[in-house]
């Protein structure tokens, strides 16, 4: 796989291998206004860093990531769930998925740049749900759904 | 054209991108046209503070975003640690140690002025990210050799190999001296920057003067950061180039071709 010329196709083909934490027990770290923990995630002959950040100030504010490390040693966010702390271009406060594309790396951007706002989850451990399943990912235990929202 | 301009649009177009959002948890925040590079707007929260004014914050944000793909803990120390004082001395804003956030205190007339402070305060504070060692070459001829490992066995991979028969061998010292097909020497040299590029040049034009029997192959941390004339000079006597590391499967591709 080419790094310096990442397809949608390469994106995809590296969210979709089948991944596995190694280091499931380190624990959470408290920094200036938030609480974080960083995973180290193997898969497919790639390392992954998978990450967890919740805001002490806004229980709104939260994200969990997945970065594929390149082999230059640079970290490349491939997804991020985030919480609705902020807005994002028309999402406004609301859930919403960032994902890499090679519209964005070609352009120079952020390859993360591009987000679709999503419901289907609302909390940290929701969307470490939704992420662990979506990127294929095992090795954690104890990660729950978020329930279904009765007012929706 | 700028004789059609008057200020009364102006302020309407610069409006048109200022909100305030009363949340349903009661924080107060203002949208502004400030965006981290990912196109997350920065989240500015509005409190009062005892005295009758207001408290514009970034609610620790900034840092929690920066950690995304950083160690915050570093920027607290060496010369980061420095710049950062000095974005905060003068930009007149404050940082609270204790919750993370980035802050001033205004009057509310001085609301407009205040978050445009804060927004300049934040874009500065995330572009230290500038500074990280990770793009610095010291890491290059390790991560080099590492992918090499993957591909080529450790008994083939001779490094610092001096060249056996000509004078002076220990001056000119190839990188990694890869047993190739057919009894066929590969010298790989890792080219981190201009200086590199230029000794190799020598170390190379040296070989040729010497007939000694090599294939060459160069890697590039960046190809695109070696000026021309200098590349120009490396091509005319090298072999191979791998643009950089990430050129993953052309690099394999090419070594494989000399080396299985």
């Amino acid at each position: 796989m080419n790094f310096d010329q990442l397809t949608d196709a390469d994106i995809q083909t590296l969210i979709a291998l089948p991944k596995r934490v190694t280091n499931p027990s380190v624990r959470w770290q408290e920094k200036p206004g938030h609480k974080q923990r960083n995973l180290k995630v193997d898969g497919g002959g790639y390392s992954f860093e998978l990450y967890l950040r919740q805001s002490f100030h806004n229980t709104d504010d939260f994200s969990c990531g997945l970065k594929v490390i390149k082999p230059d040693g640079q970290p490349l966010t491939l997804v991020r769930y985030n919480g609705g702390g902020h807005v994002h271009g028309e999402i406004v406060f609301a859930c919403h998925i960032h994902r890499a594309t090679y519209q964005a790396i070609a352009a120079g951007k952020k390859p993360e740049t591009h987000a679709e706002e999503t419901n289907v989850y609302r909390t940290l451990d929701g969307a470490l749900a939704c992420l662990l399943e979506d990127a294929v990912i095992s090795g954690l235990l104890h990660v729950a759904h978020d329930a279904p929202d009765l007012f929706d | 054209m700028l004789e059609m301009l008057d200020e009364k649009m102006l302020c309407a177009q610069f409006c048109a991108q200022i909100k305030l959002h009363r949340r349903d948890n009661g924080m107060v925040l203002l949208e502004t046209p400030f965006a981290y590079p990912d196109g997350d707007q920065y989240p500015i929260y509005l409190t009062e503070t005892g005295a009758g004014g207001l408290r514009v914050s970034d609610g620790g944000h900034t840092l929690m975003h920066l950690s995304y793909e950083n160690d915050v803990d570093k920027f607290f120390e060496g010369s980061r640690s420095i710049l950062l004082n000095q974005i905060i001395a003068e930009q007149g804003i404050s940082y609270d140690g204790d919750s993370g956030q980035f802050y001033l205190e205004c009057a509310p007339a001085n609301l407009s002025e205040a978050a445009f402070r804060l927004g300049q305060a934040i874009t500065r504070v995330y572009d230290l990210t500038f500074l990280n060692r990770s793009r610095v070459a010291s890491t290059f001829y390790d991560d080099l050799q590492e992918q090499i490992s993957a591909f080529v066995s450790v008994e083939k991979v001779h490094k610092n190999f001096a060249v056996a028969g000509i004078p002076n061998a220990d001056h000119y010292p190839v990188d990694f001296c890869i047993d190739g097909k057919n009894n066929q020497r590969l010298f790989l040299f890792g080219i981190p920057n201009r200086d590199k590029a230029r000794l190799t040049t020598i170390f190379l034009q040296y070989f040729i003067q010497q007939r000694v029997e090599f294939d060459s192959m160069l890697v590039f941390e960046n190809q695109e950061d070696i000026p021309r004339p200098d590349l120009a000079r490396l091509s005319n006597v090298g072999g191979d180039m791998i643009s950089s590391l990430n050129a993953e499967d052309d690099f394999r591709r090419k070594l494989l071709k000399r080396v299985a």
